[in-house]
């Protein structure tokens, strides 16, 4: 019972300091990869939710980060996302989401950094982004995508320059 | 001949330079294009309320599984038994038929009685008044050379005539309250056979207001993240009492966070709700475990039914009653709560079941009785 408490407490805690800690640059992180900023909070909520829920993730606190990394990457990638759309995961529509967030929104989608990225094959996508945004090294890159560093490298490469290109095209 | 190599090394710095200086602008122009996102309002909140739920839901979903299994393959073992049994003389196949059909049907009721009465199949509908997991232990009852891996369980179970305990077949029902840990309250319920009878959970609690009515008090399973100290009691299993045998219960009183708005009210009461999780408003029942650095000072004591109100001005006075069969309410205990609360609630068990494995910090807590 003691053993529970422990980790009952360990859990709600970690939950609200993993939320402090890495919430923000994970909805960044979202928002980088999907074309429809709008669905980037209920990603990375679904991310939290999953993570969270199984306790064999939260066992250890270092690597939670990475968990929800990854998670949120797959679903930023996967058709289940497109359902979340649809099924917008969060129960209400958060009471005063309005000016600051939404102006926000709209001041990504202009950037062209981001119109430029949607251009991009999604893997080169999502190598640009764990890379620059997340400061990932290409082995983490490599072992968070499940391909080689080789394979980092090479669509890191081709994705700077076509990249390049497209925001060149923009201005 | 060193002049070429001059130039190559010069030319790969140059290189590496280069891509340094990509690299910085990449990783500054990324961080500039979210610059400004910020989680909307209230995500802590939808999280703190969500995570317990989506790991009740992932526990119920296992249970009912384990569950699925067991009664299948208790179905293939009854069939088995059926056909290849020593009591088979004189039913040949219509036995195995009969005996699937209680088993996946269950203890609806079900098959309409379709089917005039097959022989074999009689002590099988006795043994089921309880649940569908009854079946195949109360098959082995009597007669049968049982094989020796039935759970202990089973011989609890096997109480083919007993009826379900109603409130005139216990009596001496007694409970006492632990003092607030981390906010929440824990009660444990015993109580005493007067006659045999079967006692198959969820124990029946009823949630009132001050003025009783009927409170909007979500009634969970126990979860050890809402309420770590409640004992671990399997679902589903059906107590056989014999007069004078004991039984127990436990439930949490899990009083929701009262949501913190900006100018904030710093009453000392309100210490636990640092994480300003949002009322019982979708039924959730948030678990309201402190934070790390609000675990210094537990709340006072649960006042009394009527009495004063919290410093907030809100405490509201719940009494949450007990009754076997829904009928007469044998025990009530009374309850406060700022902003709503949930219950969490196990199943029946035996004090003998649960006694070797209760740490003594957990039982200390619940020195004094409420009543």
């Amino acid at each position: 019972v003691a053993a529970d408490r422990e980790s009952g407490d360990v859990t709600v805690d970690l939950l609200t300091e993993t939320y402090r800690s890495h919430y923000t640059s994970l909805l960044k992180l979202a928002a980088l990869l999907l074309d429809d900023i709008a669905s980037c909070e209920d990603v990375v909520q679904e991310a939290f939710i999953r993570v969270h829920s199984a306790r064999s993730r939260v066992r250890d606190p270092d690597k939670v980060l990475a968990y929800l990394r990854q998670t949120v990457v797959n679903l930023a990638r996967s058709t289940l996302r497109r359902r979340l759309i649809g099924m917008r995961l969060a129960p209400k529509p958060m009471p005063d989401m309005a000016s600051a967030e939404e102006g926000a929104y709209e001041r990504l989608e202009k950037d062209a950094l981001i119109q430029a990225l949607r251009g991009i094959q999604r893997r080169q996508r999502e190598v640009l982004v764990l890379r620059y945004f997340s400061d990932m090294t290409e082995a983490q890159v490599a072992e968070l995508l499940g391909i080689s560093i080789g394979s980092v490298k090479a669509y890191g490469s081709r994705g700077i320059e076509a990249l390049r290109v497209r925001m060149e095209a923009f201005r | 001949v060193s002049a070429p190599h001059q130039d190559d090394g010069a030319q790969s710095r140059g290189e590496n330079e280069n891509t340094q200086e990509i690299d910085a602008q990449l990783r500054e122009r990324f961080q500039q294009a979210v610059a400004g996102l910020e989680p909307r309002t209230g995500a802590l909140e939808h999280l703190q309320h969500a995570v317990p739920a989506r790991r009740r839901r992932r526990h119920a979903a296992l249970a009912a599984t384990a569950a699925t299994v067991f009664v299948v393959s208790a179905g293939v073992t009854l069939a088995a038994r059926g056909t290849f049994g020593p009591r088979g003389s004189n039913d040949g196949g219509s036995n195995v038929g009969n005996l699937m059909t209680t088993a996946t049907a269950g203890a609806a009721g079900g098959g309409a009685g379709h089917g005039p009465d097959v022989s074999s199949g009689q002590d099988m509908n006795d043994g089921s008044q309880g649940s569908s997991v009854q079946p195949p232990s109360s098959a082995s009852d009597g007669s049968k050379p049982s094989s020796a891996s039935n759970p202990p369980q089973s011989v609890t179970s096997a109480s083919v005539a007993l009826a379900a305990c109603q409130a005139t077949s216990l009596a001496a029902v007694n409970s006492t309250q632990s003092a607030p840990n981390h906010g929440v309250v824990y009660e444990t319920v015993t109580g005493t056979a007067k006659s045999a009878c079967t006692l198959t959970g969820p124990p029946g609690l009823t949630v009132t207001d001050a003025s009783g009515a009927k409170a909007a008090v979500a009634i969970h399973q126990s979860d050890s993240a809402a309420a770590p100290l409640l004992p671990s009691v399997p679902a589903g299993r059906t107590l056989s009492l014999q007069p004078g045998d004991q039984y127990e219960f436990e439930f949490a009183w899990v009083p929701a966070s009262c949501p913190v708005k900006p100018p904030p009210t710093s009453t000392p009461s309100s210490a636990q709700s640092s994480q300003a999780a949002g009322p019982a408003g979708d039924g959730a029942g948030s678990p309201d475990q402190p934070g790390a650095g609000a675990t210094t000072a537990p709340p006072g004591p649960p006042t009394p039914s009527g009495s004063a109100t919290a410093p907030g001005g809100t405490s509201a006075t719940y009494s949450v009653s007990y009754s076997p069969d829904g009928t007469h309410s044998l025990q009530s205990a009374d309850f406060t709560a700022d902003c709503g609360a949930a219950i969490y609630l196990t199943d029946y068990f035996q004090p003998q079941d649960q006694a070797p494995a209760q740490p003594g910090a957990r039982t200390a807590q619940r020195a004094h009785a409420a009543h």
